[in-house]
């Protein structure tokens, strides 16, 4: 497929299924985004209380602590949530997308039971283990690095620098090369290794090709997300940017006010929590979507498909 | 009796779609999708390496720098004419050079006719420029109480009004060329020229909300958003129900000419048309007269609107 198909089949798969993705994502991360509001807005307010009700924090009580610990331990847990959310609807949609370019129109209800089996564990398995891949790439010059900075060894320090740079471009090709293990998963039901063989075999070849579609669709849709984001960052982060100006014009006049920090603090929680569930929804039902077509197009290359099965890919 | 401003045989011929995108039987709206994304990648990203590289000329040239709120202004006025290049240079070359190649690549060899280029009535675009001015009242009050909403300092306000400041003739007529009559221009047919006229193929007069909005949201401005997107629904009826793109570039010339003007300052630093903030009466009496010349233009328009929609879709 030319780049103008893949941009043509992408945009149709999207008009086709955004409602279910939606669905899904909301359903999903909704009440992850909820639980990281609560627990950030209140968060927020007690360490603006704690500010306030002080002249000075040198230390906190030991209940006062366990407060805070208390709200960082709920964020923890909706962000934790939002992480679960973000791999369950990254299947689900990436079902839906597959399936729609097989030819097969699934609703939200089926992409989630299917999504619910066996395979969201081993995409689970599948991030964990390439997680780990790259960073350890990454990890290993890096702490040579440091290692080389603490012993005030500059040969070391050099040739930690130079992995780093070496090790980046490794992450970037093995990234590339593992990037359709979730299709492989998701619709060919490939076992954790069989994905990262699958998605290896499958890129082989066409690597420059499948880095530049894939860099160029991701700072498309970046720029798509930062442009439906703007007017949200103003809407729910209202009175922070309020409390932002008075500091400001404060600032301006020479004035210094602790108290509208403290504002600041306490406007900040909800906004934040709610404005991250929104901007992985956003970016949840899109990206999914345009590894699916990169998979099939991927697949076309590779001559998986016949002449009379063909017509049925495209959406 | 109405004077049309050209007769070429271009304005009401059929627009032959033979371009690559055409050929190969793609979709209008991914074409014009892509467009908006690619081309807005383009352009905020080119631009703001542009405006790095021109700070950091006037920097190395020996620009005013300094810590403090004053000093902070003056040195932004070091780099207010260099910005005021970048934003020239940039329109042309990032904007309106990208519209016009993927016009005659994508979609017709007849670009001007594809653009709609064309002549039309000269009481139509006075028409189109009063409308614009009646509606800037109520576009400018909204917009200012969102300022006072959030209590924005004054100096701030100051600071981004910089680059539409002139203290010169001579200054206000580079102005004139960078502000208004380039954004008039480049601006109109990249959005209403391109992408409204693309959309307008699948979506018809839902292609003038959808631009509307995405002209509003395009300029990365929360604060302005809803005046900039009924300022550009208010282009793109223009540009729909006069089949020219002319009455558009005209209104889109006066609202930015009237900006400047504005802000316009004499030698001692006064401005030459003081107006102060908006009173709602003014609102009150602009607006219905807005809306009664919106509603003649729209009678006005009815022929041409008619007979130019069967022309195109002959096509």
């Amino acid at each position: 497929m030319a780049l103008g198909d893949l941009f043509d089949r992408l945009f149709k798969l999207i008009g086709k299924t955004w409602l279910r993705n939606l669905t899904i994502a909301v359903i999903i991360l909704g009440p992850a985004g909820l639980i990281m509001g609560a627990s950030a807005d209140m968060g927020f307010s007690q360490l603006a209380n704690l500010l306030e009700s002080r002249d000075h924090v040198d230390s906190f009580s030991s209940s006062e602590l366990s407060t805070l610990l208390g709200f960082a331990l709920w964020f923890g847990i909706g962000l934790t949530l939002m992480l679960i959310g973000s791999v369950i609807t990254t299947v689900a949609v990436t079902i839906i997308g597959c399936a729609e370019m097989s030819g097969e129109t699934l609703s939200w209800q089926e992409a989630l039971s299917r999504t619910f089996h066996i395979r969201v564990l081993k995409v689970f398995g599948q991030y964990l283990l390439e997680g780990a891949l790259l960073s350890a790439i990454v990890v290993i010059p890096y702490m040579l690095l440091i290692i080389g900075i603490a012993v005030d060894s500059v040969a070391l320090g050099f040739v930690g620098g130079l992995l780093i740079f070496a090790a980046l471009l490794v992450a970037v090709y093995l990234g590339i090369s593992f990037a359709f293990t979730v299709p492989a998963i998701s619709w060919e039901d490939a076992d954790v290794i069989e994905s990262f063989r699958r998605s290896w075999s499958l890129v082989r070849g066409n690597w420059w090709r499948t880095f530049g579609i894939l860099l160029l669709m991701g700072i498309m849709v970046s720029f798509a997300a930062s442009i439906m984001m703007t007017p949200l960052y103003l809407i729910f982060l209202w009175d922070f940017f309020k409390a932002y100006f008075e500091a400001f014009s404060a600032l301006a006049g020479g004035e210094n006010d602790p108290t509208i920090l403290i504002t600041m603090i306490k406007s900040l929680g909800f906004g934040v929590g709610i404005l991250s569930a929104i901007s992985s929804i956003i970016q949840l039902i899109i990206t999914p979507l345009y590894v699916v077509i990169m998979y099939f197009d991927l697949r076309a290359r590779k001559g998986e498909f016949s002449q009379s099965s063909a017509s049925t890919v495209a959406p | 009796m109405a004077t049309p401003l050209s007769q070429s045989p271009q304005a009401h011929e059929a627009v032959l779609l033979d371009g690559s995108w055409e050929r190969s039987g793609r979709s209008p709206n991914t074409a014009a999708l892509l467009g908006l994304l690619g081309i807005g990648v383009l352009y905020f990203n080119g631009q703001s390496l542009f405006a790095i590289a021109a700070i950091a000329i006037v920097k190395l040239t020996g620009g005013e720098t300094g810590s403090s709120f004053d000093s902070l202004l003056s040195s932004f006025q070091s780099f207010v004419g260099p910005l005021r290049i970048v934003v020239f240079i940039t329109q042309f070359t990032l904007m309106l050079a990208p519209t016009l190649f993927l016009v005659s690549r994508w979609h017709s060899s007849n670009v001007r006719s594809y653009l709609r280029l064309t002549g039309v009535s000269i009481v139509d675009i006075l028409l189109a420029v009063l409308i614009t001015i009646a509606f800037l009242p109520a576009g400018n009050y909204i917009a200012e109480e969102l300022v006072r909403q959030l209590q924005i300092p004054e100096k701030l306000m100051k600071i981004n009004a910089t680059i539409f400041t002139s203290h010169s003739p001579l200054e206000f007529f580079w102005l004139v060329l960078a502000v208004c009559l380039t954004p008039a221009v480049c601006e109109e047919l990249f959005f209403r020229g391109y992408v409204q006229r693309t959309f307008e193929r699948t979506i018809d007069w839902r292609s003038v909300v959808l631009v509307g909005i995405i002209f509003g949201l395009f300029h990365f401005n929360p604060l302005g958003l809803l005046t900039l997107a009924v300022l550009g629904m208010l282009l793109g009826y223009f540009f729909y129900r006069s089949k020219s793109i002319l009455p558009s570039m005209a209104a889109h010339f006066t609202n930015n000419l009237v900006a400047i003007a504005v802000l316009y300052r004499t030698a001692d630093g006064t401005a030459l048309f003081p107006v102060g903030s908006i009173p709602l009466w003014l609102v009150g009496v602009t607006l219905p007269f807005g809306i009664g010349l919106l509603l003649l233009y729209h009678s006005r328009t009815a022929f041409r609107f008619q007979t130019d929609m069967l022309h195109e879709s002959v096509s």
